[in-house]
Formats: C-alpha cells, structure tokens, sequence
C-alpha cells in the first residue's frame, strides 16, 4: 500500500490532479501542493475559521476535510473571488468598511461572508453576528466586519 | 533583496541633511544612471525616508511593524505631509532592520513596535524628514528657475511659481537635483491647518492583498529547497532534553532527520504534514526544573494575594506624594478592597513561524519573519549561528497579529529554522502549531491588588494606596530592555500612577497623597507584555474601586469621577462625552450601564459598557460599548477608531473568558477551544467618539483593552449590586459573586 494518493480536484475553476498524502487535507493540497497560500491556518482544529473554502458552494474547515473527500467537489479559494481582475463585492465592501487589520482571518471571514449572502442576501445584523461567529478575529473588534457585511445587504441603512 | 546591517550606512538625522545618490541599503539599491529598478526609472535618494522618481512617483520608507494596526500607511502620510506630495503617487517600503534613524527615540534608538507608540514616537521625525525633503526640492528649484526660493510653493507633487506660473513636478527635479544642501534653512513645519492627507479618509494600503490572499506572511514563504520542520520546545523555561526515544519518528515516510538542541527537537520532513505525524510519535523526557516543574497557577495567585496583602512587606515605590499616614489612623473612614487577574496569551491569529536559508557553509542567513523587533530578530539568528549580524538579512513579513509577543528577544519562533538550516544546508520552516504556540505561550502576568482609601468628611479622597503584586514581564526573557529601564517594574506599573504630567499630560485623577507600590513576584514563569501590559489590570482595580468608592459614597460614578478629574478640562470633557453617547442618566431594564477612565501613553479616554446577565445560560451580555478618546491628533480618523473598537472586545477577552492556568510546570490551555477568545456573536456594538484637540499624536493600541474590564465590573456591580473581582468573570466566578 502506498502514502500516496493522486485526487481530482476543481479549484476556482481550474481541474487538478493532485498526487499527495493519503490523509492530506484540502487545506494542506492547497497550501502546499498548489502553493495557494490566501487560505490561512490558525488552529488546524476547525475552530478558528481562517481556512474557509466553499465546497460546491458550502463553507468548510478545510484543515477538517480530506482532500480525497472532495473529488469532484467544486472548491472556491479566496483566490478564486475575483472576477476577470474585478475584487469581489465583498472583498470590495472589507476594503471600504476597513473589516480587517492583520488580515490573517481575512480570507477565512470573506468567504464565510460570502456564504452567508449567497444563502441569505438580506441578512439582519444579528443573523450577521451569529453566522460569522465561527470565523475568529483578534484585531478588529468585528465591528467593521459587521458593518461591511451589512452594506451589501438590501437591507442596508448606512 | 533584503537588508543586512552591513548595507546600511547611518544616515545622518536632525537638522543636517544626507543627499545620497546611492540609495544606502541593499533591497531598495537604485541609482541615477544605474540599471533600472522594478519601476523603470530613475530615482534620487533625498533621505533616510524619501526616495523620487523621475516620473513623479514618490517612495516612503516605513520604520515600524505592519502587525494589523495600520503604521505602514500612517507613517507615510506624516512624511507624505510636510513633503506636499500627492498620495496617489506614494509607494510605501519597509525600513532596513537596524539604525538610529529608523529606531524608536523611546526604545533607545531600536525598532520596537509596541506599547502603542509608533504614532507618537515616529510623528516629530518623520515630519521633520518630509519637511526636509520638500526643502531640497524647492531649493533645487529655485537654482532652476532662477528665483528666490522664497517666490515657490509646492502642491501635490510640485513646485509652484506663481508670478510665471511655472510648474516643476517633483519628479522632473528628481532629474537634475544633484547638490546636497549643506546650509539647511530651519524646517519649516506645515501650519496644521493646512494639512491635506493627515486626518484624512485615507485607505490603508495593506487592505486589497489582504482581501484577495496575495498578501504573504512568512508563513506563506517558499523559497526553493524548502524543507519543514515540527519542533517541540522546552515546556518551561530552562528545561532541557534529558532522553528522545524517536524510533516511531523516524519510520514516517517523508521524515528527512531527527535533529536536537538542549532547548528543542525537531523534526524536519519533505511536508509539514509528516512532520507533524513524526513528532506525534516522538517520546521527549525533559529535565526537570527545579521549582517550575510543579508550579500551581492557582497556588501563585495565593501567594500573590498573601504579599499584597502583608502591609508589612514594603513595595517598590512607584508613584508617591504626600504622605498615607492617615489611612491608619482608626478615626478616619477608611476603605480597603482587593482584585486579581490571571494569566492570558497573545493568541495572535498567525501561529508563530519563521523560515531560514542558510548559505555559505553556515556563514549566511536569510530570514523570513514577522517581527515587531527586527534587531531582536537579526541578533538571535546570529547568535544561534554563532556568525556576526552582518551576514543576516532579514524579510520583513507582515504580521498576522502580535500584540507584544514578535518582540521576545530569544525570538524562539524563529531560531530553530536558523540552526536547522545550517544543519540540513536547506531552507526551512518551523511552524508552530497553534497548540505549540500556546505551550510557548509568553503571558501577561497574573496579579493581585490591595487598595485602600480614606474619606474625609466632604467625601474627597484623603488618601490612596494601591499594592500590585505581580512578576515583571521583562525581568526574565527581556533581561536588556529591563537593565536599560532602570530594573523598575516598568511594564507592570503601567496605568496605575496618578501623575498629572505622566503621559497623560493633565489627564490624571486629583490624589495629592498617594502612594502605589509594586510587590515583585519571582515565578519563573514565561512572561512578555501583552496588549495593554499591566494597564489592564492596574486600570480594572483602580476604576473598580472607584465606583466602589462612589457607591459607598452615594456619589453617581460618573459625577465622583468628574469630582477627581477638577483639575483636568481633557479629562472631564472626556467623561462628558462619553456619558452623553451612552445616555447615562437613563434608567435601563435589565440592563446596567459601567464606566471607566484612562489616560495612558498620552491619550485620555474613556468608555461605557452597558450589559445584561443571562442567569440560565450563565452568560455576561455585553450590549453596546461606547468610547469617548483624546488622542491629541488622529492622523487616520477612521484606523484610531478601528484600533478602539478592536482593543474593547480584545479587552472583554479579558475580562470575560481568556485565561491562562498552569499546572506542574505546563500550560493547560491548547487550542482556541479552551482558550476562548471573544467571537462574533459576543462582540458588542461599539461607537467611538474622538476628541482632537490641539496636542501632538498619542498612542490608541492597546486602550480599548484596557478600560473594558472596569466597565463591565461596574456595570455588572449596577445591575446585580455585586462585585466581580478576579478576571476573567468565569461562570463560576460570577455565581460565586452572585450568592455573596
């Protein structure tokens, strides 16, 4: 039996095929074998949320997945939000609302964030509060994270 | 190319001015007529700090840490300031890790990004810098045109005559000036009202690569060759390796060697992952250390509370003035209390790492780390290589988070992948796993407070005494930044002087006899500043007991507070405003308003928590906070706000679950799920108002942290008449308080 397994996998678009570790996660396929390091590593425990991916549009742990567990998945990165060289409205509204200091949750938090609206495009704050709550920040208080997710509601009062 | 120190040649500061063509350090080398760098154009040298393109495009050397608190862009626009540049056109480089121009004046002339200063400390230099480089330009314009320099003005980026309305751009100047200016006029400092970009809405230029993921940290460095490594480190201070049984190591696929110091063994492997699963199957024996091996956190605060207590056990004197005498004395009402706070952790969100490449048969070192002290950086490297400073250079990364711990001077974090490198002949990286940076977690003290007060019959306070027994955070692990302050225990006793000037400039409370003592504790554990440094504890007794002063008093907090602060418009108009954003006079059901007041590291500020208790689910609520802070000048409105806003809830961290226990020696906390830093859910809304008045730029970093625990003390104490004395309020700890 071999260490080594080779999986299929669709990120952000593009087909790979990745020969790596039979227990390699998704987080650790992306870092190390396709160099995709916008996906952070805070606790390796899923409970930080610095490496949330979208997986066939659901956020996931991706230092809880196993890369072979998402064969035929499609995986989105926060590499993988922009749009023909355009920021993403949320990674724009991070910008515009300073949603971010360090920035090392920052990936983490915009797809989450992004998860949420794609599920939920008028979100009330405290749905915000609750849903983002599995993503740490240590910086920024979450205020102006809050505040941003709530500028691209339709519900948005300033 | 990075910088080492031998690239860099001092510059000359102050009022003589260094015209250099030959930019004096290596990463950013450009030169009139040289090979063209990155940009494709030419560009001079004006100083330490200013560098112009022929085409106009300015660059601005950054001297501090980007960590998350934003000094890359501020900075720049200090300088960006007096130059009248336009910013569209700025670049921003980091500094060269060493010299006395780049150093903090506070910090002995070394970059240290800490204890909230960069602002402050950098604001005169940097102004003085910008002016500097806009005099070159008008002068070198003046010799042009053939005009008196006194007939120009500059705007946006250029040279304005206005009798013939002729127009240089700095750039077309960087072209010609070539001449240094020896005979310097004074510099002339822009009138504050005629800033541009300094107060500004300006956005911070780390922002887009982080939203997108191009940002690197060094964690993300990869450069060719890479090998990783898995380090377990002593688990207490000067615990050495006594036995490594690692067979099962070895036999993991990938694993390239199994390698050990005194201090560390570590594993290096083709992948991290395999690292790691080898380390899992290493058996260490550490030597035991004689005291720390058995210590009991709970059995250090008992003898905590036992020195702070014993009245006869005389403290370091602190801040004295007047004389106590009279809270002896039987006949006057006097009033004690007591609180503690336990340890915390960093808990920045970029577990600890560091990346090395070794070169030269050992002689060379390249380094990639996010450091708030890149000296410290450099120097540990070298010592651990036992080769001269000289010969590492260092990448300055951004940080993913620090709040004091990238400044330790061992710089543990980064040394293994430096003597691994040599050893291996390859790049390495160590990355710490989140449980490893909590077992070499440097942590904020623990300490215990005796306070007393007596009351004269107007209600005054007729005299204070406030005991802090604590270990001082630098005494063990930062042995030369404690020497060179003196070996006070400078860090402990932060926020607790009542000095009127003490860097709160007349933001002090009215407490003409005093006395504040520290009580030194030695335990041997590993200590560092953490944000907010003693001020949090020192600020959650003092303001505790004020309201509990007040309450005994029958005097609303905010009045007795107003009372203290008689001598101090700042300090009153900052309690003012603060009351009137929360609405304090307005009865709340079920819910409870506190305040709490600082003046540290120049800024006055204040804060109101309004908060609810869930009894079922055991919970503190923390609603809405609102702050009120004086921060002299903002130089980015909206980042000081950011900073206040962040430093609460990393504040009600502290108050509400962060704890640190420690048990034979080791710390017990491993991961984020029993080290509970504040989420989302539990955050308040926060509104922050700031009040600029006419002073020069005070630090914000670490405030928020330290006013939120008080707050939320006296809130809870009006909502339930009981007192919360020992943060964090754990469950248990608030129904100990409740059934009281």
């Amino acid at each position: 039996m071999t260490d080594k397994q080779t999986v299929a996998l669709s990120i952000n678009g593009e087909s790979f095929d990745v020969t790596t570790d039979t227990r390699s996660t998704v987080l650790q396929v992306l870092r190390e074998d396709l160099s995709l390091t916008g996906t952070k590593c805070g606790c390796n425990n899923g409970v930080c949320g610095s490496c949330t991916v979208l997986v066939d549009g659901e956020p996931m742990r991706a230092c809880l997945m196993l890369a072979v567990a998402a064969t035929d998945r499609e995986i989105t990165t926060i590499e993988g939000l922009e749009q023909d060289g355009a920021l993403h409205p949320v990674q724009q509204a991070f910008i515009e609302h300073q949603g971010l200091q360090c920035g090392f949750c920052t990936p983490g938090m915009i797809i989450s964030a992004k998860a949420l609206l794609d599920r939920n495009p008028n979100p009330s704050p405290d749905e915000i509060r609750s849903e983002l709550s599995g993503n740490l920040c240590r910086c920024t208080g979450y205020v102006k994270i809050a505040e941003a997710v709530l500028s691209l509601t339709g519900g948005a009062a300033g | 190319m990075p910088a080492t120190r031998r690239q860099f040649l001092k510059q000359a500061g102050g009022l003589t001015f260094c015209l250099a063509f030959v930019q004096p350090f290596g990463f950013s080398r450009r030169a009139i007529g040289a090979v063209a760098d990155a940009s494709n154009t030419e560009t001079v040298t004006l100083n330490a700090y200013v560098n112009i393109a022929v085409d106009g495009t300015v660059t601005i050397i950054n001297p501090a840490a980007e960590m998350g608190q934003g000094v890359m862009t501020a900075l720049p626009i200090i300088v960006a300031e007096e130059l009248d540049v336009d910013w569209n056109n700025v670049r921003i480089e980091s500094s060269p890790p060493f010299g006395e121009v780049y150093g903090d004046p506070a910090f002995f002339d070394r970059i240290f990004t800490t204890s909230s200063r960069s602002i402050a400390n950098y604001y005169p230099r940097l102004r003085r810098f910008g002016s500097q480089a806009r005099q070159v330009l008008l002068q070198a314009a003046a010799e042009r045109l053939h005009v008196p320099v006194t007939e120009l003005s500059t705007e946006a980026g250029a040279v304005l005559h206005e009798k013939t309305g002729r127009t240089l751009g700095y750039g077309e100047i960087a072209a010609f000036v070539k001449n240094p200016v020896t005979d310097m006029a004074p510099v002339q400092l822009k009138p504050r009202n005629n800033y541009r970009l300094v107060g500004r809405k300006i956005p911070r230029r780390d922002l887009p690569g982080k939203t997108t993921g191009a940002t690197q940290y060094s964690m993300d460095a990869r450069p060719a060759g890479l090998v990783y490594a898995a380090v377990s480190r002593a688990p207490v201070e000067g615990a050495t390796v006594e036995a490594i049984n690692e067979r099962g190591a070895r036999s993991v696929k990938g694993v390239i060697d199994v390698l050990a110091r005194p201090e560390s063994v570590a594993i290096a492997a083709t992948s991290y992952p395999a690292a790691l699963k080898a380390r899992d199957r290493l058996d260490i024996t550490w030597h035991e250390v004689e005291g720390m091996s058995r210590f009991d956190s709970d059995e250090a605060m008992q003898r905590h509370v036992s020195a702070v207590r014993d009245l006869s056990r005389n403290g370091f004197p602190w801040d004295v003035q007047g004389h106590i005498s009279s809270l002896a004395d039987k006949s006057s009402r006097v009033h004690s209390a007591e609180y503690r706070t336990d340890y915390v952790y960093h808990a920045q969100m970029e577990p600890l790492n560091a990346v090395v490449s070794v070169t030269g048969g050992g002689t060379k070192a390249e380094v990639w780390a996010g450091t708030q002290a890149p000296a410290n950086t450099v120097d540990a490297v070298a010592r651990t290589l036992d080769i001269s400073p000289d010969d590492v250079s260092l990448n300055r990364s951004l940080l993913g988070g620090g709040f004091g711990r990238r400044t330790v001077p061992s710089m543990d974090f980064v040394v293994d992948a430096a003597w691994l490198s040599k050893e291996l002949e390859r790049p390495v990286k160590v990355v710490w796993t989140r449980e490893d940076d909590l077992r070499s977690g440097h942590l904020k003290p623990m300490t215990a407070h005796y306070l007393r007060a007596g009351v004269d019959a107007r209600g005054n306070i007729s005299a204070w005494q406030h005991r802090v027994a604590s270990d001082e955070s630098i005494k063990l692990l930062d042995r030369p930044s404690y020497e060179a302050f003196g070996k006070v225990p400078v860090t402990s006793m932060l926020g607790s002087s009542h000095r009127g000037a003490d860097q709160g400039a007349g933001a002090a409370y009215d407490l003409p006899d005093r006395l504040v003592e520290h009580i030194g504790m030695d335990t041997g554990v590993r200590l560092y500043p953490v944000r907010g440094v003693g001020a949090t504890p020192n600020n959650f007794a003092i303001e505790s007991f004020m309201d509990e002063l007040a309450a005994r008093l029958g005097v609303d907090p905010v009045a007795f507070r107003l009372r203290l602060l008689h001598n101090s418009a700042r300090g009153r108009r900052i309690i003012e405003t603060v009351a009137g954003m929360a609405d304090w006079e307005r009865e709340r059901t079920g819910r409870a308003l506190g305040v709490s007041y600082t003046h540290y590291v120049g800024t006055a500020a204040a804060a109101i928590a309004e908060i609810s208790h869930d009894r079922k689910r055991e919970k503190i609520i923390i609603h809405n906070v609102w702050i009120a802070a004086d921060v002299g000048l903002a130089i980015q409105p909206d980042n000081v706000k950011a900073q206040l806003e962040g430093g609460i809830v990393h504040g009600l961290g502290y108050c509400l679950s962060e704890r640190i226990t420690i048990k034979n020696g080791l710390i017990q906390q491993r991961n984020f799920h029993d080290y509970a830093v504040p989420r989302m859910a539990d955050a308040p809304h926060v509104r922050v108002e700031l009040l600029s008045g006419d002073g020069e730029p005070t630090g914000v970093g670490e405030t928020g942290s330290i006013l939120a625990p008080a707050a939320v003390a006296n809130a809870f104490a009006a909502l339930t008449g009981k007192r919360l004395r020992h943060i964090p309020f754990t469950p248990g700890r608030v129904r100990e308080a409740l059934n009281s």
